[in-house]
């Protein structure tokens, strides 16, 4: 391992904290491998970046981002924002518990990483509006509520949105690991107007369903079929293996679609409206409808103004 | 050496090495100074010199370095506060050791219990 991947695995490791306890945590051990100038040592005393991640995150899992700076600190408000803006939960599920995932997002900026069990680490967020249980079916549910809270002196404030004083503090910040490799009956995700993107996850579902307002959604890594995505304003990028019958619905948004395997293999039937459709080498735009013979794996696809790109590797 | 270190002395470790040095010093020879007097993994230094940033007892600034832009640490007022009373910790810890461990009277000098 180089240097700089073991940064940037350091990096994925401790997305959960604040911003600039990652970018303090990051230029530390910059310097550090820069000063020592011998990798090999560093990283043998150091441990794996995960191992080091645990010991960053472990100190300051209990010391919120804005207790130092926090000029109010005697004020009675200073007590509500230390419920309220930094303070963080985890928890840790048994893997073999989790059958499906059903995620479903406001305003959050959600990171998903793969680990070696199924945990949630939420920081900047009221404890409270945080929803994360296993249903007796094996669904884990996770959702960031929009609440109204009351702050104590008649100021009613969202708990998710629309917090504009202190706007530093309130990061809705979500770590999520998955175990690499798992299988699930059903992945759900929504996002509103967050964002939810993975980074190195490998993850197998028989039934998928992205659904996004105004984020962002990157997926990859993702093999299965019977995929449902929908996109009304926001952004989605999936890549992945998509067998059976896929449905693709956009809006204005973009959506774009990796596939592995061959245009061959698949066939299509795409309505667009002022969109552009690709799928593989083909382009479609203005008002049309188009369909090949059906094949065993099949694109459904419906475009109003957005753009819709499915292409092949 | 064997015997047990807890956060407070770490904490009053780092200190005065950072004191030390009237211009700053660096986290990389933080951690080997410190690895000089205590077996402590190199992880560890880290969240030690962040919390103690945090509670105001060191500053940090850049400085240039090779073509690079290199992070120092110095002592705050508030740091040196903290060091001495770690240091009037010290001496009254020190002399129950020496009482118990190596059968020197204990001083007591000032009958203060604050």
């Amino acid at each position: 391992m180089t240097r700089n991947e073991y940064l940037s695995r350091l990096r994925s490791c401790i997305q959960a904290l604040p911003l600039d306890e990652q970018t303090e945590a990051l230029e530390f051990y910059q310097d550090y491998f820069a000063d020592a100038d011998n990798d090999e040592a560093v990283m043998a005393e150091l441990g794996t970046p995960e191992e080091l991640a645990e010991t960053i995150k472990a100190k300051f899992a209990c010391v919120p981002a804005n207790m130092q700076s926090s000029k109010d600190k005697d004020s009675e408000k200073a007590d509500f924002n230390r419920r309220t803006s930094s303070s963080g939960r985890s928890f840790v599920f048994e893997n073999k518990d989790i059958r499906a995932l059903d995620l479903s997002f406001g305003a959050a900026e959600v990171v998903m990483i793969s680990g070696e069990r199924f945990s949630v680490e939420t920081r900047g967020m009221d404890p409270c509006s945080i929803r994360c249980e296993v249903t007796p079916y094996g669904t884990l549910a996770i959702d960031n509520q929009k609440r109204i809270l009351f702050d104590g002196q008649g100021n009613n404030l969202f708990s998710n949105f629309f917090r504009h004083e202190n706007r530093k503090n309130w990061h809705p910040r979500i770590l999520l690991t998955i175990p690499e490799n798992a299988q699930l009956d059903s992945i759900k995700i929504r996002v509103g107007a967050g964002s939810l993107v993975t980074k190195g996850v490998s993850v197998s579902s028989s039934r998928t369903s992205l659904d996004v307002g105004a984020g962002n959604l990157v997926f990859k890594g993702i093999k299965g079929g019977l995929c449902d995505i929908h996109c009304a304003m926001g952004n989605i990028e999936t890549s992945g293996t998509f067998t059976g019958f896929s449905k693709i619905d956009c809006a204005m948004g973009c959506i774009k679609v990796a596939v592995n395997g061959t245009a061959e293999d698949y066939s299509y039937d795409a309505q667009v409206g002022l969109g552009e459709i690709k799928f593989g080498q083909e382009k479609k735009s203005g008002i049309n409808s188009s369909c090949t013979a059906r094949k065993e794996n099949h694109f459904l696809i419906n475009c109003g103004m957005g753009s819709v790109t499915v292409s092949f590797y | 050496m064997t015997v047990n270190t807890g956060i407070a002395m770490l904490d009053a470790v780092v200190l005065s090495v950072v004191a030390q040095e009237n211009n700053g010093t660096y986290g990389y020879k933080i951690t080997q100074d410190v690895r000089n007097v205590m077996d402590i993994s190199e992880s560890t230094l880290y969240p030690i010199l962040r919390r103690l940033q945090k509670d105001g007892c060191l500053e940090t600034y850049d400085q240039e370095c090779a073509g690079r832009n290199r992070r120092y640490y110095k002592i705050t007022s508030n740091g040196m506060l903290q060091l001495d009373s770690f240091r009037q910790e010290w001496i009254k810890y020190r002399q129950k050791i020496d009482h118990i461990l190596m059968g020197q009277p204990l001083e007591e000098d000032e009958e203060n219990p604050s």
